[in-house]
């Protein structure tokens, strides 16, 4: 089993937020808002079994999913944000997110 | 080198040849003091001012007297609406100039405005540029070229700036205005910190070997930083150490805890903008060791005021193969406390530019090399990030703080992120077009429930044929329309659709003009523009074919309360989805709750605006066979064509159009008007009725011709008409 830390970062603004690994809810929120100043909304962790993992995320306001199949061997620290043009985005890290 | 090193007589700390602080008194010629310097001042940036005590006269002012509005508004002859206090920051010299001059009128004691000119050296002390930005009361203030030159003297009370504000159809004004400081605001630091914590607020700019060759030795303060934005920086002197969290696991901050501490440990504490601020060097947030610092003061009424450093964080953590790991670690501090001060003044991170409700469009810059910049996020990590980093802000973080309106900088104004960071935009020093925003009517107030269409006009203003597409008004994917109701956040218009279209190129010759209308009042966001009150809306539109972001003059509106009790009871039901896409989409079969609605509102609102807008809603789909798309028989979706109602639609779009030909050209807009009328008219020739679709066209004409509209438009009415008699 691996650490999984999920990061919701920049561009939630009044956002309902489901999160799925491996097609199953893990999170699921109302209202999740971006602190910009940090670039920071909410996060949570998990463990997963080692190999590919599908984390998909959903928002129902905006009808938009989106999912990332993540090959996982290490703790993996995976930030999700909401861009300007509403693409969605991931990025996976090895290091924890750092905030200013 | 630049041009500061060279000339300037005044240093960042405020040492050499300080000038007039902002608190001293109206600036008036004294007596040379002692000793005399050898040089003039050398200078020419910084804040300026012309001050006029009015008191309200009970007979007419004595004319000449300096006027500061434009002239053709009737009512500003009044005495009570002179300008008693206009700045100027003029920004052409010293350190990082811009070559932007703002200003702020505050005039009638609570109106003013504020504009923001490009500038081109003109002469030895002179320069001259177009007006690209305005703010507050516009309406009064028209012009849009700005010529400014500077009387230099020897001391600063002797210096002043003379400026020439033209254009815009006002007659030419200058005003000469007093030099007040070499800075354009003043601002008062606190750095308080918790017991145990040694706050870093200056380095050694060469501590640390990883660093940009040219970058001067010096010992750096926060202060100087600042100084170095362009404000005048002073300490409280309160700075002082407070008690931490009690030990044990819950010994870290939380940002409410840190909200109280502000107000009892900042001894300038007041819930009120102010150009002050509280720095608190504290352990650790309770979101643990990955927060490094914070601008935790987006709490309560009045934000900004507040801003933390944590030391027990990363930044406190050089990388495992730094070469100078102390240095590092000093130089994370004192950027981590420069970077959360930049929040305090509603700058946004580098790579945030763009979300959030920024005055007009913002670029990201995720590659910056600034204090708004995450120095591991960049290309090649914070090695790559600080080899060139010159402890400075982007130029157009620069320019929010110097000249943006002051209430979205100054901390305790604007709401956190409301206007940060508004000028990014690739806005070219010599435009070649100009976007105008405005609506069909003397006055921009509506009525209440009356839906508002904006006109947008671009004008090629350079000397040059420009090739355009044409759809470029249309395409709404390169147009963004922020609508700010006074007291909210900023929303950015979010129409329904955006259409795809096949588009071509077209030329616009110099001085000609386009147009399109915009629906404003509803869209994705649900309805921007509904609650009375006043509004400011202004438009950025990306030229592709120039790479130019032509921002417009923001246009500033009014929604009028309502009149009575069915307008209350019915705009329940009125600001709704489905009306606003029936207005959206000129009409709707389907739809049928917002078409009873609209119904209602015709029936019962009839004598208001808001009740031609229904008839033209409700006639539309009724003028033409309508295809709706409904499940079959097996469930399997089939086309159902619904049979036009003409004599229906004749009778609401006749007495919608036709029967107050002003209110409508007033209400729909000049370019919708004539688009319903058009539709109107073929649609009565294509049953037959000739005469009364050349009637329909006459009244277009004569109701468009004596609101001046152009003449190629008034043509074209003609012609159709003309049309249909063959």
């Amino acid at each position: 089993m691996q650490l999984l830390h999920v990061a919701l970062q920049d561009g939630f603004i009044h956002e309902d937020v489901i999160v799925r690994v491996n097609d199953e809810a893990v999170f699921q929120k109302k209202d999740v808002n971006t602190r910009f100043q940090i670039g920071f909304a909410d996060s949570f962790e998990l463990n997963v079994q080692d190999g590919k993992n599908k984390v998909e995320i959903v928002l129902p306001s905006k009808q938009r999913s989106e999912s990332q199949t993540l090959e996982i061997s290490k703790p993996m620290y995976l930030s999700i944000s909401i861009t300007s043009d509403e693409t969605i985005e991931f990025r996976a890290s090895d290091e924890s997110f750092k905030y200013l | 080198m630049n041009e500061y090193d060279v000339l300037t007589l005044v240093d960042d700390n405020g040492a050499i040849g300080e000038q007039t602080p902002l608190s001293a008194p109206a600036a008036l010629p004294t007596p040379i003091p002692q000793p005399i310097p050898p040089f003039p001042q050398l200078r020419a940036s910084g804040l300026y001012e012309w001050k006029r005590e009015i008191h309200l006269p009970t007979t007419p002012i004595p004319q000449p007297i300096p006027h500061p509005i434009p002239q053709p508004t009737p009512t500003l002859s009044s005495p009570i609406v002179l300008a008693l206090r206009q700045e100027l920051r003029l920004d052409v010299d010293g350190r990082y100039p811009l070559m932007v001059a703002s200003g702020t009128s505050f005039f009638r004691f609570t109106a003013r405005v504020h504009w923001i000119a490009n500038l081109t050296k003109t002469g030895l002390n002179s320069w001259s540029g177009n007006i690209w930005y305005k703010d507050g009361d516009t309406a009064q203030f028209l012009y849009t070229q700005v010529q400014i030159s500077v009387q230099r003297g020897w001391f600063p009370v002797q210096q002043s700036a003379t400026v020439t504000f033209s254009g815009g159809g006002a007659a030419e004004y200058s005003l000469t205005y007093e030099y007040k400081s070499s800075y354009y605001h003043p601002v008062e630091f606190e750095f308080d910190y918790e017991k145990g914590v040694t706050p870093v607020t200056e380095i050694d700019t060469h501590a640390h070997p990883n660093r940009p060759t040219t970058l001067p030795k010096e010992t750096l303060s926060i202060e100087t930083v600042y100084r170095r934005v362009g404000f005048e920086v002073a300490k409280s002197g309160g700075d002082s150490a407070i008690p931490g969290p009690p030990p044990g696991p819950e010994q870290k901050w939380s940002d409410n805890e840190m909200h109280d501490a502000m107000q009892v440990h900042w001894s300038r504490f007041s819930n009120a903008p102010r150009w002050a601020m509280w720095v608190f060097f504290a352990t650790q947030h309770e979101m643990g060791s990955g927060l490094g610092g914070i601008m935790f003061d987006d709490i309560g009424s009045n934000h900004r005021q507040g801003t933390a450093i944590f030391y027990n964080s990363f930044i406190s953590q050089a990388p495992s193969s730094d070469p100078a790991p102390d240095a590092q670690v000093k130089r994370m501090r004192f950027w981590t406390a420069v970077h959360e001060m930049g929040h305090a003044f509603n700058l946004a991170h580098s790579w945030q530019k763009a979300l959030g409700t920024p005055w007009i469009p913002l670029a990201n810059e995720p590659e910056a090399r600034s204090f708004m910049n995450y120095p591991y996020n960049v290309n090649g990590g914070q090695t790559a990030f600080f080899s060139n980093f010159e402890y400075r802000f982007t130029n157009s973080e620069l320019l929010f703080m110097r000249h943006a309106p002051f209430r979205f900088v100054q901390p305790g104004n604007a709401n956190w992120f409301d206007h940060h960071g508004f000028q990014q935009a690739s806005i070219s020093q010599s435009p070649t077009f100009q976007l105008e925003l405005r609506v069909n009517r003397k006055q921009a107030l509506f009525e209440f429930m009356e839906p508002v269409v904006l006109e947008l006009k671009l004008t090629n203003t350079s000397s040059q044929p420009q090739l355009i597409s044409d759809k470029l008004l249309s395409e709404l994917d390169h147009l963004m329309v922020i609508i700010k109701k006074d007291s909210k956040p900023a929303r950015q218009f979010a129409p329904y659709a955006h259409y795809c279209w096949k588009s071509q190129v077209r030329v616009l010759m110099p001085g000609e003009s386009t147009y399109e209308s915009l629906f404003i009042s509803a869209g994705k966001n649900g309805w921007d523009v509904a609650e009375p009150g006043y509004y400011t809306l202004q438009a950025a539109l990306h030229v592709e074919s120039t790479g130019e972001d032509v921002v417009s003059n923001p246009l500033r509106l009014r929604i009028a309360p309502p009149q009575g009790y069915d307008e209350e009871f019915l705009a329940q039901d009125f600001f709704s989805e489905e009306v606003g896409r029936i207005l959206s989409f000129d009409g709707s079969r389907v739809l049928n709750g917002g078409n009873n609605t609209l119904r209602e509102v015709s029936e019962r609102l009839g004598d208001r605006k808001v009740a031609i807008h229904a008839q033209v809603a409700l006639a539309m789909p009724l003028a033409k066979a309508y295809k709706v798309l409904e499940a079959g028989d097996a469930g399997q979706p089939r086309i159902r064509v619904l049979p036009p109602n003409p004599e229906a639609a004749n009778r609401e779009l006749s007495d919608a159009l036709l029967e107050q030909p002003h209110a409508a050209a007033e209400t729909l807009g000049h370019i919708d008007y004539k688009d319903y009328v058009d539709r109107f008219s073929d649609h009565l020739e294509q049953q037959g009725d000739i005469q009364e679709a050349m009637d329909a066209q006459e009244t277009l004409l004569n109701t468009l011709s004596s609101r001046q509209v152009i003449d190629r438009v008034l043509q074209a009415i003609q012609q159709r008409r003309d049309t249909y008699q063959r």
